[in-house]
């Protein structure tokens, strides 16, 4: 196979879900493992958005994002995934995918400008159409009434803001499986996990000599344009934050 | 739902938790209290402790607080 063929590609799905079906950051976890032939290795990210009443979200208006390098085209890309979109989301949802190929031409400061927006006020599927097809992402909706395409390309520009989201499931380093949890250095977790850096409350990056106590579930964010264990300094050691923290993000 | 009247209320609209988005406390006692809850996705949950309405799959976010939609 020729490396050359490789492109990367952001790939966003949201409102494919209902109360009680399965999760959009589930199917978006099937779709990069189908789109990846299985070895999808990369973090999914969860971006907040706005809740309004103008708004039809079902309970909290979440996208989910993912990184991809494929030599798929993104005709077989979109295809791959809108069948499995049909397949799996509910049937009350209105989903909407987004699909940016990363190495086109675009103003990148517009995407994500509509992101931000799209955190604090009502979008309309006008605005995200028209500014994907400027841009040139692909999206598409799926059911419904087609407004998570709102949601789906405002992942993509929260994604790209890099300072936005909460990295899908939890971080397993052994910490639940021991009641006082566990002790590793800043390198280990970096090694073992496969996260970038580790940052305290205030975006500082941690050294990697130093040592964190990690217990219960242990959730990653995205921020400075990596994937991020978030501490705080509790009791005179580096602890891993609380949900309550990580909802920042 | 009976049980929960003394952490909700209707407001003309919802009925809307009474103690805002901040309180987990308050969101912990009414989830214990509650025949109801039920876990949503981990992803969407913000309280360390599991039984906590902010962290049910019938709670429902607003712009300024959050809804129990089993009320409806």
């Amino acid at each position: 196979m020729n490396n050359e063929q490789f492109k990367s590609w952001l790939i966003c799905i949201d409102d494919t879900d209902d109360i009680g079906t399965k999760g959009t950051g589930e199917i978006a976890q099937e779709i990069a493992e189908i789109l990846s032939d299985g070895a999808h290795r990369s973090f999914i990210t969860r971006h907040q958005l706005y809740v309004h009443p103008d708004i039809p979200y079902t309970s909290h208006n979440s996208a989910m994002c993912f990184y991809l390098e494929t030599n798929k085209t993104l005709e077989v890309i979109k295809q791959l995934a809108v069948a499995h979109l049909l397949e799996q989301s509910a049937a009350a949802s209105d989903p909407g995918l987004a699909i940016l190929a990363c190495d086109s031409q675009f103003d990148k400061e517009a995407l994500i400008r509509f992101g931000l927006e799209a955190k604090e006020q009502v979008k309309t599927k006008k605005d995200a159409y028209d500014l994907a097809l400027q841009l040139g992402v692909s999206l598409s909706e799926h059911g419904g009434t087609g407004q998570g395409v709102i949601g789906a390309l405002a992942g993509i520009g929260l994604r790209l803001y890099g300072q936005d989201g909460r990295v899908k499931g939890q971080i397993d380093l052994g910490q639940e499986r021991c009641e006082e949890g566990v002790e590793l250095s800043v390198e280990e977790v970096l090694t073992r996990s496969g996260l970038d850096i580790v940052v305290d409350l205030s975006g500082q990056q941690l050294k990697s000599t130093e040592v964190l106590h990690l217990s219960n579930k242990v959730k990653a964010v995205y921020c400075q344009h990596q994937f991020a264990l978030l501490v705080y300094w509790n009791e005179d050691r580096w602890c891993n934050a609380l949900k309550r923290q990580l909802k920042e993000y | 739902m009976i049980q929960l009247k003394p952490w909700y209320q209707f407001d003309g609209k919802v009925f809307r938790f009474k103690f805002g988005t901040e309180n987990s406390e308050a969101s912990r006692q009414a989830a214990q209290a509650c025949k109801q809850f039920s876990p949503d996705d981990e992803d969407e949950q913000i309280d360390d402790t599991l039984v906590s309405c902010y962290n049910c799959m019938n709670r429902r976010w607003l712009i300024d607080g959050v809804e129990c939609i089993q009320f409806k």
